[in-house]
């Protein structure tokens, strides 16, 4: 679905954010994409949308080539910036002005998923609070069908129920056509829908696995001491929640936020693993 | 559904699973959630849930009717049955055993322990 | 599908557009009604005093109608014109205008259409129909100080030609057409070419620019021309050649500019 061949890209020439970074992603997954502040995750989705341009490399989506920003390709790809727009109409104008764009527009699910919000649709958009108008636009997104989705921070500004019915709906929406890429740094929220993490370090990718191979390779667990197998630790009420190799085929529970401290951590401990 | 921090969350799956098998909730032969509906369900990635159904299909639980959905196989309760038995005996057994030969409990006391413990918890 | 161009898709874009930019451009005609009603109204003479003027052929001079006319469509066309991309200076905006499914070609040909002809159009359209009503008006006004017109031969008090035949009876005048095309993209470019403050911005790089090129202009004619004496005064031909060359200059630099904005609009990153 997605081919990344040696992106170079920077803001500014002297510091490049991403330096020969070559990355795959095919359909029927969630990606988390993780990374710092500054690591550079929205500017690589900003990459995938054609909403900037690769300085050096080649990207390829779903065949095309983003920066051409082909209808074909726009109409596959639905984009939920974490700073967005929406003009001072109503609901059913939106749609009206915007819909018909995308030819496999879903109406029936929109409504669905606007209902399944509690989004009030009488009420002008620019008048609703920010969680309400990410709504929309996340329902609108879906109905696109867009085969590419790609959300960034899709949980801000959302409240504790509707973090719940987000992530119901991503389960939902995710199928083995659709490629999902989401950047978070509030990893809690949806840690067990995303299946492959995409860490972003140092102008490439840190660690690029599924969630199957990482808890197949490391164990994810409470100790009381620490001891040389440990690859990394963090004190906590009964112990240390560490992580270590997995020398006993422990089938442990990923904890997403304790790999994004290791991993930033000890990088030089955890290649050899995931190469 | 509330994981919990020790376990695989498509092990957790299982045994949820598991759980509504052994109460009776979900029958033999009877259809179980689509993938897609537990996964909005227990809000996890449907190939996760997908994971938790290829599982309990090798322990011969839940079987895959081609194109209808995944059914509650007849001897699912047996099964189940059997593979927490596995379970227990490569996961808690060894805890327990610990502590028996710590505390140097001897069986004839712990047998009079388990009566008493049927007894007031099951009538039996 | 064609990814260039495709009529279905453009009527789609267009329709989008005008859903979010209709409401705020039909206000905008509204304010422009009323500025021009009222220069007519602040300028209607008061024949009692002797000060007007009366023309050639007898009839009341309205000489603020031509300066009226050019200087609201200046500042109208030029304003819409510099508002246009207003939403690609702010990120958040910039992006759900970049993301909609329409290509590069059909959303600049929308940006011509909108920014350009349609407020050409409905501005010469408001202009005549204000400008018809009040000739209308001072003729009734006046009904005793008319004279022949000569083009009807009507007796008006003022000429009843509307300012358009004003504008295409001289034959000079056609020369200028080209100009609110060329005002008109300059301030487009500067839309997009800036992130805030567009039109600001636009019309002081422009100036700059201009006095520049006079300056430079100036200085190169007194090179040429200095210590040299005229030989013979420049003759009718001569004089339309120089107008021929700034009509089509004029046209030229419209077009070029608009290519410009088309790279602009290809080129944005957000």
């Amino acid at each position: 679905m997605i081919n990344i061949n040696n992106l170079n890209f920077g803001y500014n020439k002297h510091k490049p954010l991403f330096k020969n970074m070559s990355m795959r992603l095919s359909n029927g997954h969630i990606y988390g994409l993780l990374g710092k502040n500054g690591a550079g995750k929205s500017t690589l989705l900003k990459n995938l949308a054609g909403l900037v341009y690769a300085q050096g490399g080649t990207l390829d989506v779903m065949g095309y080539d983003p920066a051409k920003r082909q209808p074909a390709l726009l109409e596959q790809i639905c984009f939920i910036p974490e700073e967005f727009y929406l003009p001072s109409v109503k609901i059913g104008t939106y749609l009206k002005a915007n819909a018909p764009f995308y030819k496999n527009f879903d109406y029936g699910y929109f409504n669905d998923l606007i209902k399944e919000f509690d989004i009030p649709v009488e009420q002008k958009l620019i008048n609703m609070s920010y969680g309400q108008k990410k709504k929309v636009i996340i329902a609108f997104g879906l109905a696109t069908q867009a085969k590419l989705v790609i959300m960034d921070e899709p949980t801000n500004g959302l409240d504790i129920p509707s973090k719940a019915q987000f992530r119901k709906i991503m389960a939902s929406a995710m199928t083995d056509e659709r490629c999902i890429i989401i950047s978070t740094h509030q990893v809690r929220d949806l840690d067990n829908l995303i299946d492959t993490v995409i860490m972003l370090d140092e102008n490439d990718i840190a660690l690029k696995a599924t969630v199957e191979e990482i808890t197949e390779k490391l164990t994810f667990k409470k100790v009381k001491e620490i001891d040389d197998s440990i690859f990394y630790a963090e004190p906590s009420l009964s112990g240390y929640n560490a992580v270590m190799p997995n020398y006993h085929q422990e089938e442990s529970k990923l904890d997403m936020e304790l790999l994004f401290n290791a991993i930033l951590a000890e990088k030089i401990k955890f290649k050899p693993l995931f190469s | 559904m509330e994981f919990r921090d020790n376990k695989a969350i498509y092990l957790q799956i299982a045994e949820y699973v598991c759980e509504h098998i052994l109460l009776g909730k979900w029958k033999a032969d009877e259809k179980v959630p689509s993938v897609r509906e537990l996964a909005v369900e227990m809000e996890v990635n449907p190939n996760t849930v997908m994971r938790t159904y290829e599982l309990l299909q090798n322990k011969n639980i839940i079987k895959n009717k081609r194109g209808i959905g995944f059914f509650v196989d007849e001897a699912a309760t047996e099964q189940v049955k059997s593979y927490r038995k596995q379970q227990f005996i490569a996961d808690e057994l060894p805890v327990v055993f610990r502590n028996i030969y710590l505390l140097n409990i001897g069986f004839d006391e712990l047998e009079n322990q388990y009566k008493t413990f049927v007894k007031e918890n099951f009538n039996a | 599908m064609n990814n260039t161009f495709n009529i279905n898709r453009f009527g789609l874009l267009l329709k989008r557009q005008w859903l979010e930019f209709g409401k705020i451009y039909l206000m905008s005609l509204v304010v422009l009604t009323g500025i021009i009603i009222a220069f007519y109204f602040f300028n209607i003479p008061d024949l009692n005093r002797s000060l007007y003027r009366w023309d050639d052929h007898g009839h009341v001079q309205l000489g603020f109608r031509l300066p009226t006319f050019m200087a609201i469509g200046f500042l109208f066309l030029t304003i819409v014109a510099s508002t246009y991309f207003n939403a690609f200076g702010q990120k958040p905006k910039a992006i759900m205008e970049l993301m909609t499914p329409a290509s590069v070609t059909e959303k600049f040909i929308c940006a011509i259409l909108f920014s350009t002809i349609l407020s050409l159009i409905s501005y010469l359209l408001i202009f005549y129909i204000v400008d018809a009503i009040f000739l209308n008006y001072f003729n009734e006004l006046w009904q005793h100080n008319k004279a022949t017109n000569y083009n009807t031969g009507k007796l008006t008090a003022v000429s009843f030609s509307t300012l358009f035949d004003d504008l295409t009876s001289e034959r000079e005048f056609k020369f200028f057409f080209a100009l609110p095309f060329f005002f008109s993209s300059i301030f487009l470019l500067g839309s997009i070419y800036f992130n805030r403050f567009h039109y600001i911005k636009t019309a002081l790089s422009v100036t700059a620019l201009f006095s520049f090129i006079i300056f430079l202009t100036i200085k190169f004619g007194n090179l040429m021309t200095e210590g040299k004496t005229r030989v013979y005064a420049v003759d009718y031909l001569e004089k339309d050649f120089v107008f021929k060359i700034f009509f089509w200059s004029s046209v030229a630099l419209s077009l070029i500019i608009w290519l410009i904005t088309y790279v602009r609009l290809k080129e944005k990153e957000v």
